[in-house]
């Protein structure tokens, strides 16, 4: 097999490893290629952040190298839904409000804000004094014309954040009012993601359908320079900004004169080149090297919490899996420290329910009614359900075999993580056919419903991700599970519009025990994400759902390599 | 000879219709919608059907062809849909790299790769032919990942002579020849072991001709009858497989362009089918097959000069 060959090579060769990706992105191909809303779209959770342990003051000046796995698509948050893309153009545009890293809303470019009571206006005031990276300043007419283009320009994938948004009405330079056409909490949340940036409307007009691609023009702290496609992008300081969220501990200029971000897709590559000293940020350490670099003297490494959720979904409209001691049965026999031991790398938790333990909204009870590794008492379900051994130990019904179908990426991780849960679920009298493709045949062949049971991981900022899946209306995707339940529904709509913040908690927490009950799918990890830092490079703190976000903090100590 | 080139430039055009349309039916055969790849794999169904509006994807296929068609007759091949760029621009700033590349790699290898060959055959059987010819079958049979990361491991990495990844300044600079090394011998390695058994046994083969003994027998120097009579008669297979090699490296090392991150036109392609971006990959495949062909005419007009018995007209 291709994963025992590479294994080999690995052993000859210190520091490289060959599979093309590390675990995360094997199973959320979707963060390879960007989740849309649920990777950026937040709300009040709450994560710790990963810091260094550094104390010293804080330098400035020097260069800073990053390596990022992909090109980002564009900088024009409007056309993309790239993920890299998302994480570098937050260096160049600002945000009316940004995410806190517990998760809160604080100021960003609108210095305060009020709600009514209704929930339907909302009502900015500006910061002064704000200027562009052409020079010029920042007024309401700005943040009219990009929130007006982000619903409107006809490629935008990302609109629906703003829905409900009817209005934006400038009564001053300094002040802008948001009409909605329904009450909907999660505003806040959906202004302080990445696509909600503010433009230079001159900017956007003068360069066309190249804004983005040559050129970018915002109040971040850091301007566009260069880009060559598929090698580098780089960005310089703006030493006009002063403006910087009091999230970050400077709030302007940045620390470093230059980010270089450098492209290297492999992983052997990548890490070759962080060890070598030619790289301050490795973007994704590979799992396989994390105990190693951990250990080194010339490079720490950076592990921090994210909210993320990798499982096995379930549709419930399949025949077989129509019957819920099915599902329950498929929960008690996946062993997930089994998973985390051997595909993880140890650099997970297992995932109980639909949320990290650290997202606002998470229900504790999950922590007694999950279901725990129990392959007997799957056994048992199977039998009650009435699905009995067959001569060579799967199960039959009827004269069907109770077999399922497995749809997964073609990455290394995601095959091997197959096979682990195949081998697991053969052990109650379970056949698991794998057919792992290539991401987007993959996203294709679920949409078009050709799986029972799928493997993929999700990122996301609140329990706004139970709306996502779990919705009638998102069928046939992102809710895959073919769960169609007015209950549910109306549960899911009232997340949406309840204000008073007690409710809201009740009504997620009965969101997660139905889906818990109704064992919509089998939650496997939360895995944990891995930056590694040069010696020389100081102050990185990473966001749970921003990642390194306006690189405010980050410094470069002089005279060290 | 000018009249046979015309030809086969005359039919260039059909070539490439052939390609164009094999290329556009293979991608929108092939599962996976760019417009779902935009709007994220979650995104809301209107979503998706609004940005294959706007990219003009719900029209039948073949008006979609015909668009493509007519907008490339007039020098224009559309704009890439993930970064929005003119396919034209994206294409054009890779190829010089991957010619760069090709180009080093081809210079490299039969330097070394000749004098192998004719030095095996010229000792047949000797422990030097044995040796040549063993690292030639470890050359051939060590997958271009591995060499290329062996080389990197060794002389980047633990030894520090030459970078690890990534392209430097252009290729007459000294900056931009480090660059260009490793990925160059990578790419060479497989090269010269191809190149030194099929010398080799060229060479053989001419070896046993009557006029080899003919030049043996009228006292001629052993060096001057390998070079001036078997060399260039065994030439004729081994330009064959170069140029059939180049063409091949135009259309991009894949492999060695991930490894080293080198920003060529096989990656461009690559990343282009990965995310389904139909103009991108139709321009990739074009200009590639054009290099192709151009490619593949040098090679028959060399055979004409290398084999005075070949003429076209």
């Amino acid at each position: 097999m291709r994963t025992r060959d590479n294994r080999f090579w690995i052993q000859g060769l210190p520091s490289f490893r060959l599979s093309r990706r590390d675990f995360l992105r094997a199973l959320g191909a979707g963060a390879l290629i960007g989740l849309g809303p649920i990777v950026e779209a937040c709300s009040p959770g709450t994560s710790q952040p990963a810091v260094t342990p550094e104390t010293e003051t804080p330098q400035r000046g020097g260069n800073l190298t990053v390596q990022l796995t992909a090109d980002p698509e564009s900088l024009d948050p409007h056309v993309t839904t790239h993920l890299w893309a998302s994480r570098t153009l937050q260096m160049i545009h600002d945000t009316l409000v940004v995410l806190d890293f517990d998760g809160t809303i604080k100021p960003g470019l609108a210095e305060s804000w009020e709600i009514s009571p209704d929930g339907l206006v909302y009502t900015f005031r500006l910061r002064r004094g704000v200027r562009f990276h052409s020079g010029k300043s920042f007024t309401a007419a700005d943040v009219k014309y990009s929130f007006e283009r982000w619903k409107t320009t006809p490629r935008s994938p990302t609109a629906y954040n703003i829905d409900q948004v009817t209005a934006v009405e400038t009564p001053d330079d300094y002040t802008v009012v948001i009409r909605l056409s329904q009450p909907f909490v999660l505003l806040l949340d959906n202004l302080s993601i990445g696509w909600a940036s503010i433009l230079n409307r001159e900017a956007v007009e003068r360069l066309g359908q190249n804004y983005g691609a040559t050129g970018a023009d915002g109040t971040g702290p850091f301007k566009f320079v260069e880009w060559t496609r598929n090698q580098r992008l780089i960005l310089e300081r703006n030493p006009d900004y002063t403006w910087g969220p009091k999230i970050f501990s400077n709030h302007g200029p940045a620390y470093v004169d230059r980010v270089e971000f450098r492209i290297i897709p492999e992983e052997g590559t990548r890490v070759a080149e962080f060890e070598a000293g030619n790289i301050d940020i490795l973007s994704d350490v590979p799992g396989v090297e994390v105990f190693r670099l951990e250990k080194s003297a010339n490079v720490s490494v950076v592990k921090y919490d994210q909210l993320q959720t990798a499982y096995i979904g379930l549709k419930t409209s399949d025949p077989i899996l129509r019957d819920v001691r099915v599902r329950r049965a498929l929960n008690h026999a996946t062993n997930k420290e089994e998973i985390i031991s051997s595909v993880r790398y140890g650099l997970a938790i297992p995932a109980l329910g639909v949320l990290h333990p650290k997202t606002w909204g998470y229900w504790k009870g999950i922590e007694q009614a999950a279901y725990k590794f129990d392959p007997e008492r799957a056994k048992q379900l199977l039998e009650e359900a009435g699905w009995r051994p067959g001569p060579d130990g799967i199960r039959q019904k009827d004269g069907q075999r109770l077999k399922l179908n497995h749809i997964t990426t073609d990455t290394q991780a995601a095959k091997l993580q197959a096979q682990v849960v195949q081998e697991q679920w053969r052990r109650v009298g379970v056949e698991l056919e794998i057919r792992s493709m290539e991401s987007a045949a993959f996203f294709a062949a679920l949409r078009a419903g050709e799986h029972q049971t799928f493997a993929i991981s999700v990122f996301y900022s609140n329990a706004d991700v139970l709306y996502f899946y779990f919705h009638s209306r998102q069928r046939p995707a992102p809710n895959r599970f073919d769960w169609a339940d007015p209950k549910t529904d109306g549960l899911l709509e009232r997340s949406r519009s309840t204000l008073d913040e007690t409710q809201r908690l009740q009504i997620y927490e009965e969101l997660q025990r139905i889906v818990h009950e109704n064992a919509l799918w089998v939650p496997l990890t939360h895995d944990v994400g891995v930056v590694g830092v040069s010696r020389r490079t100081g102050g990185v703190k990473v966001h749970p759902s921003n990642w390194l976000y306006k690189f405010l903090d980050i410094y470069v100590k002089t005279g060290q390599r | 000879m000018y009249r046979y080139i015309l030809r086969r430039l005359l039919v260039m055009p059909v070539v490439l219709l052939g390609v164009s349309f094999l290329t556009f039916s293979m991608l929108h055969l092939a599962p996976g919608n760019p417009a779902q790849i935009i709007a994220g794999p979650d995104a809301p169904q209107e979503v998706v059907a609004q940005i294959e509006r706007e990219l003009g994807l719900d029209k039948p296929i073949y008006v979609q062809y015909w668009n493509y068609l007519s907008g490339a007759l007039r020098g224009d091949l559309g704009r890439s849909i993930r970064t929005k760029k003119p396919v034209a621009e994206e294409v054009l700033a890779a190829l010089p790299n991957t010619i760069e590349l090709a180009v080093a790699a081809m210079l490299i290898a039969p330097t070394i790769a000749i004098p192998i060959g004719v030095l095996s055959a010229a000792r047949r059987a000797s422990w030097v032919d044995a040796s040549a010819m063993f690292g030639a079958l470890l050359g051939i049979s060590m997958p271009v990942f591995a060499r290329g990361l062996i080389l990197m491991w060794l002389l980047a990495f633990s030894l520090g002579l030459f970078p690890i990844s990534g392209r430097g300044g252009p290729f007459w600079t000294p900056d931009g020849l480090r660059h260009v090394f490793l990925p160059a011998v990578t790419l060479a390695i497989g090269l010269i072991a191809v190149l030194a058994r099929l010398t080799r046994s060229a060479m053989l083969e001419v070896l046993n001709q009557d006029y080899i003994r003919t030049a043996r027998a009228k006292g001629l120097a052993e060096r001057v009858v390998i070079f001036r009579h078997a060399l260039k008669n065994a030439m004729l297979p081994v330009v064959t497989v170069l140029g059939l090699q180049l063409a091949g490296l135009l259309g991009g090392a894949v492999v060695t362009e991930t490894i080293f991150s080198w920003p060529g036109v096989g990656r461009l392609a690559v990343d282009a089918i990965r995310t389904r971006d139909f103009p991108v990959v139709q321009g990739a495949v074009l200009v590639t097959s054009l290099t192709f062909v151009f490619v593949n005419l040098i090679v028959d007009v060399l055979y004409a000069y290398l084999d005075p018995r070949i003429r076209y007209d």
